[in-house]
């Protein structure tokens, strides 16, 4: 990989803090069963609403269950969504943007309808079409999915155009190269760090729209934990159980802060003239 | 020039066209029977076949698109589900808080962005960069959900300093309006300025970089008059770019804290539209956020023959 070898962990700071944050998260998460012993769905109506102490780290909710045991399973939850979000828009976004940039014949209609595609805010796509497949982690993947895959698409297929008509392709072509060894072979390879930003990013955002599609009421439903539906619980006992409402904040901010951080610190890396073309 | 806006103008009918396609088909894809959803479970087959009837909804999909298009194409969106006024009457009668809301966080969040862009940028490598660069990333990690009601907590609950929620409009209450939207402004301001403090930064670190700075600062002049008389006006491209492309984050942002600060506004609307399937409702607000997006990043694209000369579009 080309950013492994420019990368040096003294060097880059961000990407050195960026990267041990998100492995705690994800070891967090994935070994949320053995870190706890509570479990985040079940009822202790006479534990509810505790303060933090020995016994509960950040408290209990409003149905006594462990603050800290939920928050573990709804980063664990975001992580999932993000993850999925991440990989289907970098195969829908990058097979849209090649087929746009490589094949001007269809460039124009799908460039159009991705124009009007970036007229909708993200949010709105992704409130709308999990109104209408319904709440659920997977709908609400498929959903984020869809709301991101016209900023990839755009960004892939500005990558391939301005790739497309380099010498060392004009050269693979004479010797007899067919399209799909073209776009495998040079194109793809060497517009992976725009992709990779970008898709940093995409986790990013896809963190912060689950939790609020999850707080709507349209994402995760209950009791499924989920760092966006704990906020709405901790609405209502905001005044008389406060940690109910810092801590799964305090957590998303932790991952999407440390996601851009990485983002930043990867576009740097890859390439500083990327600053102004890629947005999050 | 003119030549260019015509084009420009003409390129949004195709658009806004597709804008409609795909809000008509979002919306009517949606499980859940309006018709049910209206007339409860008690309703028998007679009543649910009568209001289909008289909304329409009996008709094929693609008959009801093209009266739909024709519809909308002369300014009528339709009747809404449930509050049985026009849908435009009712989207003007909600425009003014959203307005507000959106104006006001756009001016908070340039304004701040901008400071901290070009503090930092100023400030290179220094403390008050690290600062600038902190802030703008909370800014854009924190979900606005969360931030609007820890705000709602402190300056609220606590401080008393402002009301919990609900609206008063600008002829009831005058000024005091602003006392129900500073919060929700200020909350969606928080995510727009840590976009553009970011952009700002890095354009005017690049401005910096160039020759004729290096002139003005061996002429004698001072950083101050370098960095806003020299270098701001030439780094504002990408920033402007960035406003206007933030722009349907900002629109989006209000459907949230409107929902959350009760506001009677167009995003309150909405997302009560879609949890009770009021198609038409749905419809407009959708078409209604995304032709303002469109239009606002045509000036976007106007603006750049005034910031650039050597842009002149021919």
């Amino acid at each position: 990989m080309l950013f492994l070898k420019k990368y040096n962990k003294y060097k880059h700071p961000y990407i050195t803090t960026s990267i041990i944050i998100l492995i705690i998260l994800i070891f967090l998460s994935l070994f949320a069963p053995v870190i706890t012993d509570y479990s985040p769905v079940r009822n202790h109506p006479r534990d509810r609403l505790q303060p933090p102490s020995r016994k509960h780290l950040l408290g209990t909710d409003q149905f006594g269950r462990d603050v800290f045991t939920r928050i573990l399973y709804g980063i664990r939850a975001s992580m999932q969504v993000g993850l999925a979000v991440v990989i289907l828009t970098m195969i829908t976004g990058g097979i849209v943007g090649i087929a746009a940039g490589f094949y001007p014949r269809i460039d124009k209609v799908v460039m159009r309808f991705l124009d009007a595609m970036m007229a909708f805010p993200g949010i709105i796509i992704a409130i709308s079409l999990a109104a209408i497949w319904g709440a659920g982690k997977f709908n609400i993947i498929l959903a984020l999915s869809f709301a991101y895959f016209p900023r990839m698409a755009r960004i892939v297929r500005s990558s391939v155009i301005s790739i497309k008509d380099l010498d060392y392709v004009e050269s693979a072509r004479a010797a007899g190269a067919r399209d799909s060894r073209i776009i495998l072979k040079h194109i793809l390879k060497n517009s992976a760090s725009p992709i990779m930003v970008q898709a940093t990013f995409n986790f990013a955002l896809a963190i912060l729209d689950e939790a609020a599609l999850s707080f709507l009421g349209v994402g995760i439903m209950p009791p499924t934990p989920s760092l966006g539906a704990m906020v709405t619980d901790a609405r209502s006992y905001m005044v008389v159980a406060p940690w109910m409402i810092l801590a799964p904040g305090i957590m998303i901010i932790l991952a999407v802060l440390s996601l851009n951080l990485l983002g930043d610190g990867l576009r740097d890396l890859l390439d500083p003239h990327l600053k102004n073309t890629i947005k999050n | 020039m003119r030549n260019y806006i015509i084009k420009r103008l003409l390129l949004l009918i195709p658009i806004i066209f597709i804008v409609a396609v795909i809000a008509f088909f979002i919306t009517n894809l949606m499980p859940g029977d309006p018709v049910r959803v209206i007339l409860g479970n008690m309703a028998t087959e007679s009543e649910v076949a009568r209001l289909e009837q008289s909304l329409g909804l009996d008709q094929p999909l693609i008959v009801r698109f093209f009266k739909w298009l024709s519809n909308i194409m002369r300014g009528n969106f339709g009747e809404s589900f449930y509050l049985h006024a026009p849908v435009s009457e009712v989207l003007l009668q909600r425009i003014q808080p959203t307005f507000l809301i959106a104006v006001l966080a756009e001016i908070l969040g340039i304004t701040g962005g901008m400071l901290l862009g070009i503090l930092a940028a100023a400030k290179h490598r220094k403390f008050l960069d690290q600062f600038s660069i902190t802030i703008s990333l909370f800014g854009i990690s924190v979900p606005s959900f969360w931030l609007a009601l820890i705000l709602m907590y402190l300056f609220s609950v606590r401080l008393g300093w402002f009301p919990v929620s609900g609206y008063e409009s600008f002829a009831e209450a005058g000024l005091g309006t602003f006392r129900y939207i500073i919060l929700p402004a200020v909350t969606l301001a928080f995510m727009q300025a840590g976009l553009i403090a970011r952009m700002t930064r890095s354009a005017m670190l690049d401005t910096l970089k160039q020759d004729y700075i290096r002139t003005a600062k061996s002429k004698g002049l001072s950083t101050k008059s370098i960095v806003f008389k020299h270098a701001l006006k030439n780094s504002m491209m990408p920033v402007i770019t960035v406003i206007g492309h933030n722009f349907a984050v900002l629109l989006g942002g209000t459907w949230i804290v409107e929902t959350i600060f009760v506001i009677p506004g167009t995003g309150f609307m909405a997302i009560n539209a879609i949890m009770r399937r009021d198609i038409p409702i749905i419809q407009a607000s959708i078409i209604f956020v995304a032709v303002i997006y469109v239009i606002l990043n045509l000036f976007v694209d106007l603006s750049y023959a005034f910031l650039n000369p050597k842009i002149r579009y021919n």
